[in-house]
């Protein structure tokens, strides 16, 4: 056996090897445009605009192809500061200079008279791919909106006149970016008078707690806590034992989610402190943190299968909790449940967290607590409450059987975050975790028949791990493959560009932002929006149906969610025909909740 | 040991996974180019050309249908599009050479009339050029590059039908092939 060892370790890191090798080429699709040049605009200090350039690798921009207006009256434009780009020879054009990575440059501007609020900038630029396929983007424009003062952001609330008179008449939806990064205000997005919404901060501190409180109990039916309810309820059984047992391990649980979303609310207040920007489910977004969550739960599954037996180490996490007396147990439990449901917004959440997301640091806490005591509640009444206690079937082998079909679900979980980094990083990710859930296997097998006394074997066993740490790594290094495959069918992917256009022709629209590690926006496609019923429903108003895919970081997107003061997704807006105010739908879409929201968007027309 | 039962449940459910695996990847595979505008006709590979009229360097405008009963590579370009100038001199030779076989290589700017008649003033091409750019509806869009990417080219056989795209720069093979699948 010893003499095999060597070239069983040889041959594991040829095949990480060999797969990272190949993660890191560059798929072969093109970016959309937005994402192959991602263009910021700031000021940093008054006077300038600051603009930043990011290409993409394999693309580039033309120098002499980017051009910044001001659109806003009464403010004078300077000439625009762009770097030296890198020369190259054309051979029609001559010299010409290009920049590649990122690019920094600046737009002087002066006020003359009264200082607006705000003011508009555009931007436009024009690059290309520079291998295979050779081809060039046309002609591209951005239009951002940037508080005037360079001071703290506008935020524009209801009716804003500064933006609403003063701006000119095709005002873009535009991607608006926060300068104020220590301002608890929410980052400013300006638009016509008509578009704001309401700030979340008109629904009061109660009034919020309420919201969390409910939003969290329903957290626990939302389709995406289905391995939490597996984990759950095995321990709930396990826990049918003795009264004090049961209460303690259910404390245990609820200290677990409770202490959970107080580190999520520690960790937010720190991340808006620092400008970034945040959003339910967010977290996903990021394949190494699926990855990761794909093989806890592999993990998991493997351990409730009897597969494996935890002994110390990463068993924490799992459920070895008659052995370990349980509180340890409970309590990651609980801490697996909160990281697990995060891809869920519940209904009641989305307005808690739009709250919790701009309120002051206290109450922040306060609704991130109020929704863990309502995820938590139901188990935790459970075991506090002896009726209820006792009213649980008996303990048997009948447990073990259970568990062990519980395993699946865990199983179909792991699957789908396989499935969602499949959409984030392509073919070559899929294959680093699914060899890092193999090594992994292969760690806690070699880890459980080993003796403690085999010091070569533990060593063995540190390899094994660290070849999965190093597949979970490589998936670091993949790079995004095109998202243009992302929308299908009749529908239209999103852009504000795209979708102030279509506002300016008054073309009712339905807006749907979703993302793959999204359940909810997942059951909402079942349910209602691939069906036959709403194509036909979009056919008969008119509408255009726009669809904006947030399972990667985007920007545009996220500046959209913003103006809604959405969390995260789902985030549904109906706009009617005639260039009305959009209007958010609620995250769980019914048949007849999208045909009541387009009926009136299509009728208007009718009215004409 | 595995009864004959517990056989075929497994063979039932693998039978489910799988096609439960094939209409997922149907679903999910979707064409290389964005879905265009709703409302917006693209027209895809197969397709007969509607005569379209673009206006030519001189304004006029000029009817696709005009060279009915050729073999018509539409060629959309602009002068700030590098990939699209490095192909011209091989269509413009393809045209010279090819013009007996029924070959007409159209020109398609997608640029404004005079940044594309200063640049023809330096290169020369064999074949006319008109200018897509104000066209309603976006040419590019209408032909299936429902993003705007160029280089793009089509071709359209002697019935009017659409016999291949490509995005990208042709190559010479690419576009031999080209010829030989339009002269049968």
């Amino acid at each position: 056996m010893s003499f095999f060892r060597p070239r069983w370790i040889l041959f594991l890191l040829l095949l990480t090897g060999a797969a990272h090798a190949q993660g890191i080429s560059p798929g072969a699709g093109l970016l959309p445009v937005t994402q192959a040049f991602v263009v910021q605009a700031t000021i940093d200090k008054p006077g300038t605009i600051a603009l930043h350039f990011a290409v993409a690798p394999h693309y580039y921009l033309y120098r002499g192809r980017i051009h910044a207006k001001i659109l806003t009256p009464g403010i004078a434009a300077g000439a625009l500061d762009l770097p030296p780009g890198k020369s190259e020879h054309d051979p029609y054009l001559g010299e010409v200079e290009i920049y590649q990575g990122t690019v920094d440059g600046s737009l002087p501007y002066q006020i003359a008279g009264a200082a607006p609020a705000a003011l508009q900038v555009s931007v436009s630029y024009q690059g290309c791919h520079e291998i295979t396929p050779k081809i060039c983007y046309p002609p591209n424009t951005q239009v951002f909106t940037l508080p005037a003062s360079g001071g703290g952001p506008v935020a524009v609330t209801g009716a804003g006149p500064a933006s609403g008179s003063d701006a000119p008449p095709r005002t873009p939806i535009t991607a608006s970016l926060d300068n104020g990064a220590s301002n608890p205000q929410p980052p400013a997005i300006t638009g016509t008078a008509a578009q704001a919404p309401a700030s979340p901060l008109s629904t009061g501190l109660a009034f919020a707690l309420l919201l969390a409180f409910a939003g969290g109990l329903i957290l626990n039916l939302m389709p995406c806590v289905l391995p939490v309810l597996a984990i759950k309820a095995v321990g709930l059984l396990e826990s049918g034992e003795s009264r004090r047992q049961a209460r303690a391990h259910a404390l245990a649980y609820a200290a677990g989610v409770i202490a959970t979303f107080l580190t999520i609310g520690l960790a937010i207040l720190g991340l808006r402190g620092a400008g970034h920007a945040i959003g339910w489910g967010t977290q996903l977004q990021q394949p190494w943190i699926v990855a990761v969550l794909a093989c806890v739960l592999f993990a998991v599954g493997l351990s409730m299968s009897g597969v494996v037996q935890f002994g110390t180490g990463l068993g924490n996490l799992g459920q070895n909790l008659a052995r370990r007396g349980g509180a340890a147990g409970h309590f990651f439990t609980g801490v697996l449940a909160v990281v697990v449901a995060s891809p869920c917004t519940a209904p009641f959440m989305g307005a808690a967290l739009a709250y919790a997301f701009v309120a002051p640091p206290l109450h922040e806490i306060l609704v991130m607590l109020g929704l863990g005591v309502g995820l938590a509640l139901p188990l935790t009444v459970i075991g506090l409450v002896p009726a209820l206690a006792r009213w649980l079937p008996k303990p048997g082998r009948w447990m073990e059987t259970l568990k062990q079909i519980l395993a699946f679900p865990m199983y179909l979980s792991a699957v789908w975050l396989v499935w969602v980094l499949a959409h984030q990083r392509g073919a070559d990710a899929v294959a680093l975790v699914l060899a890092a859930m193999v090594l992994l296997a292969a760690a806690l097998w070699w880890h459980a028949r080993g003796r403690p006394e085999r010091k070569l074997g533990h060593a063995f066993t540190v390899v094994l791990a660290a070849a999965t740490v190093m597949s979970l790594y490589g998936i670091t290094r993949v790079a995004p493959p095109a998202r243009e495959t992302a929308v299908t069918g009749d529908a239209v992917a999103f852009s504000t560009a795209k979708l102030q256009s279509l506002r300016a022709a008054g073309t009712p629209v339905f807006v749907d932002i979703g993302a793959d590690w999204c359940v909810t926006c997942k059951a909402n496609e079942y349910a209602v929006l691939d069906t036959q019923r709403f194509r036909d429903l979009l056919r008969d108003t008119g509408t255009v149906y726009m669809k904006g895919d947030w399972t990667d970081v985007d920007p545009e997107i996220g500046a959209y969610l913003r103006q809604f003061h959405s969390p995260g997704v789902p985030l549904y807006v109906v706009y009617p025909r005639g260039g009305g105010a959009g209007r958010a739908l609620p995250t769980v879409l019914t048949a007849s909740l999208v045909r009541h929201a387009l009926a009136p968007a299509g009728m208007e027309s009718a009215a004409r | 040991m595995i009864d004959r039962r517990a056989t075929v449940a497994i063979l039932v459910l693998a039978l489910a996974a799988a096609s439960g695996g094939y209409a997922l990847q149907r679903r999910l595979t979707a064409p290389q180019q964005p879905a265009p505008p709703a409302g917006v006709k693209t027209l895809q590979v197969g397709d007969t050309v509607a005569d379209v009229a673009y206006p030519a360097l001189d304004g006029k405008p000029l009817a696709l249908s005009s060279w009915r009963g050729k073999l018509v590579l539409l060629n959309f370009w602009a002068t700030w599009c590098g990939p699209c100038r490095e192909e011209m001199p091989l269509l413009s030779k393809a045209q010279a050479q090819h013009a007996a076989d029924g070959l007409q290589v159209v020109g398609v700017a997608m640029d404004p009339p005079q940044s594309a008649q200063a640049f023809l003033r330096q290169v020369k091409v064999d074949y006319p050029i008109l200018i897509g750019i104000d066209a309603e509806p976006e040419p590019t869009t209408l032909f299936g590059d429902t993003a705007g990417l160029l280089p793009y080219s089509v071709l359209i056989g002697r019935d009017g039908r659409i016999l291949a795209t490509k995005l990208g720069p042709l190559t010479q093979a690419e576009l031999q092939g080209w010829l030989s699948a339009g002269n049968p």
